[in-house]
């Protein structure tokens, strides 16, 4: 049978992508730890994230400035913001101390990173969005660091434009992109197991 | 600073420096704060398990 590209695909989804694995309705008894719950914590906190911050890009500055009901959603996204960096670094340390990447895992930690270090990007261009003085703080002061690694030209931190399309547009949807691969290997992989206690590794199971 | 100074809007308070560390009291209390909840997370028993 010839070969093509829609067959090709549809036989390679059905080989790596299994309903049970995408949708298990048993999980392994090792997950029944709160160390297990950071993941889906800064997963919350990025849901809460977009809802606010899709209001917020909604009615714009002057209204999150100064409307009662602006100012309550414009905090909304900060504590979020708060919210999401620090599950997101107790999931780190969570997965790096269990070395996560163990048993074919390593494009799950890698997805991971990239997700931290796009969200810090998202961080950034959402301090220099809020039309503040904070914003032009920040923005005239890091526009030195920006030339001196050579990304100056492209990146601007002067031009809001350019830091509020990137933060409301072209990072969430990254971010997006990249989370629903990384929940998908996490699903296709299961979740990691608990190192052994015995100090012989995977081998000793 | 003349012309009155020009400050930053962001007041980070006091800090400790060590090399290139530098950590706000904020800075601390949250650090302090994730130390508290991964130590929490790791001792505290799931419900309905039993030793």
């Amino acid at each position: 049978m010839k070969t093509n590209w829609t067959r090709a695909l549809r036989t390679s989804i059905e080989r790596n992508i299994t309903m049970d694995n995408l949708l298990p309705d048993r999980l392994p008894k090792y997950v029944h730890s709160y160390v297990y719950l950071f993941g889906v914590l800064t997963l919350a906190s990025f849901v809460w994230l977009i809802v606010t911050g899709t209001v917020l890009a909604f009615f714009g500055p002057e209204w999150w400035h100064v409307s009662p009901v602006g100012h309550f959603f414009n905090s909304m996204h900060f504590w979020s913001v708060q919210a999401f960096f620090f599950f997101m670094v107790l999931h780190l340390w969570a997965q790096f101390l269990m070395a996560a990447w163990r048993g074919g895992r390593h494009f799950t930690w890698i997805s991971g990173w990239l997700l931290f270090l796009i969200s810090i990007v998202g961080g950034l261009t959402g301090y220099l969005s809020q039309t503040n003085f904070d914003a032009q703080w920040v923005g005239v002061q890091g526009k030195d660091a920006m030339n001196s690694v050579g990304v100056g030209g492209f990146f601007n931190l002067l031009n809001f434009g350019q830091m509020y399309g990137l933060h409301i547009f072209i990072i969430p949807f990254a971010l997006m992109a990249l989370i629903s691969g990384h929940l998908f290997l996490v699903r296709k992989h299961g979740v990691v197991e608990p190192l052994p206690w015995d100090g012989k590794g995977d081998d000793a199971r | 600073m003349g012309q009155g100074g020009l400050r930053p809007p962001l007041q980070a308070g006091s800090s400790w420096q060590f090399a290139w560390l530098n950590l706000s009291v904020a800075d601390m209390v949250v650090v302090g704060l994730m130390l508290v909840v991964f130590a929490l997370a790791l001792i505290m028993r799931w419900p309905g398990e039993h030793s």
